[in-house]
């Protein structure tokens, strides 16, 4: 369910399935697929032959590892993995914030996930405190001018 | 007879929903390109029970660590020595592995969250289904298409709310584990402006509701 719904934050990227049909959109061009990962292919069959070998026990120039990102990119491999966003990359503590229920539901139907609705109501309880507490404040200007008025 | 019926209704179907499936591992191995033309290989053997809600990655590449995932605390171990520890938006139960699990990958559960289908067709084997955003929620989320081929999930397609593609993925290679339907390659394009990013999952020697190894799908985190 986390990668369904998308950032915002790609709201501006480049696309062409605008123009493409829904059946389109699900052709892939395997022979792109297959050419941009054979390095990686070929390093993976490596890596299967060579029961075990790390990174760091293979030679550093060997053609394989060019381009390579040597280090365990945690948060980029857990994306592929699956883990769990929260809705459209926006923190759930802004969803809570800004939308208010509406936003603690969003967070809680899209992740299902209990720690991002935490924060989602922590963000709407912030917010609905201190517009709560500029009213109060209002108020108390309002009527203390009131008050003053009608004494003078 | 009352008893007899109530027994059929409400109590047999509860023998008859089959087997409760709790544990998965798999190899996996996960190769990426960025736009930027750098890449990135991982391999290894991941491990998830969904009862004691933890995540196991048995990693071989790029170098031997094992990562735990319970709640949102992320443990990196090399050898038993913990190496780091740090909260992450992650949660296990959040994963593809529970969704095959659960049986519920079909649709993402899209059908539980605040998306409305607005059309099914069909074209050649695939029956594509358009999912819509609830009006409120139109100026921030946008459609999501997604396809079925042998009633199984075949593509997941991603709009922005002014209905450029900004994602798809494809579930691919499917094998039978234990009656659960598990898609043994996920390939992941995104299109940014700057070009494309391309993700490919592979996963084999799938094993379900394994009853030996509980020292990793149970690994101990205790006092750290």
């Amino acid at each position: 369910m986390k990668k369904i719904i998308l950032s915002t934050m790609f709201a501006g990227f480049f696309s062409f399935g605008a123009i493409a049909s829904n059946a389109e959109v699900f052709e892939m061009d395997e022979n792109f697929v297959n050419t941009e990962l054979a390095q990686l292919t070929e390093l993976e069959n490596f890596v299967v032959e060579n029961e075990g070998i790390t990174l760091s026990e293979i030679d550093a120039s060997n053609g394989l590892l060019a381009e390579l990102n040597g280090s365990n990119d945690i948060l980029h491999t857990l994306e592929m993995i699956g883990r769990g966003d929260p809705p459209l990359g926006i923190p759930s503590f802004l969803w809570g914030a800004c939308f208010g229920v509406a936003g603690i539901a969003i967070v809680y139907f899209v992740t299902d996930d209990r720690d991002e609705t935490k924060k989602a109501l922590t963000g709407c309880a912030i917010v609905q405190g201190a517009l709560v507490l500029i009213y109060v404040i209002v108020w108390v200007l309002i009527l203390g001018s009131a008050a003053t008025t009608s004494t003078i | 007879m009352f008893k007899h019926t109530i027994l059929i209704l409400f109590v047999l179907p509860n023998f008859l929903i089959g087997q409760h499936y709790f544990r998965l591992k798999a190899e996996f191995s996960i190769k990426e390109k960025y736009q930027d033309g750098k890449m990135a290989l991982n391999m290894g053997t991941v491990y998830y029970d969904k009862v004691i809600d933890k995540l196991v990655y048995k990693m071989t590449f790029p170098e031997k660590e094992t990562w735990v995932f319970k709640d949102t605390t992320f443990y990196r171990f090399i050898g038993h020595n913990l190496k780091s520890k740090q909260m992450l938006p992650f949660n296990p139960a959040a994963t593809i592995f529970n969704n095959i699990l659960n049986n519920s990958l079909h649709n993402f559960g899209l059908e539980k969250s605040l998306y409305k289908i607005s059309k099914v067709e069909k074209e050649n084997d695939l029956v594509i289904t358009t999912w819509l955003p609830d009006k409120k929620l139109e100026k921030a989320f946008g459609k999501v298409v997604t396809s079925k081929k042998d009633n199984k999930i075949y593509g997941i397609a991603f709009y922005s709310p002014t209905n450029e593609l900004v994602k798809k993925q494809f579930f691919k290679n499917y094998v039978k584990a234990a009656g659960l339907d598990f898609p043994t390659e996920v390939t992941e394009i995104h299109y940014l402006t700057s070009g494309r990013e391309l993700k490919v999952t592979t996963y084999k020697n799938v094993v379900i509701n394994e009853l030996k190894n509980d020292e990793i799908y149970n690994y101990n985190i205790s006092n750290l």
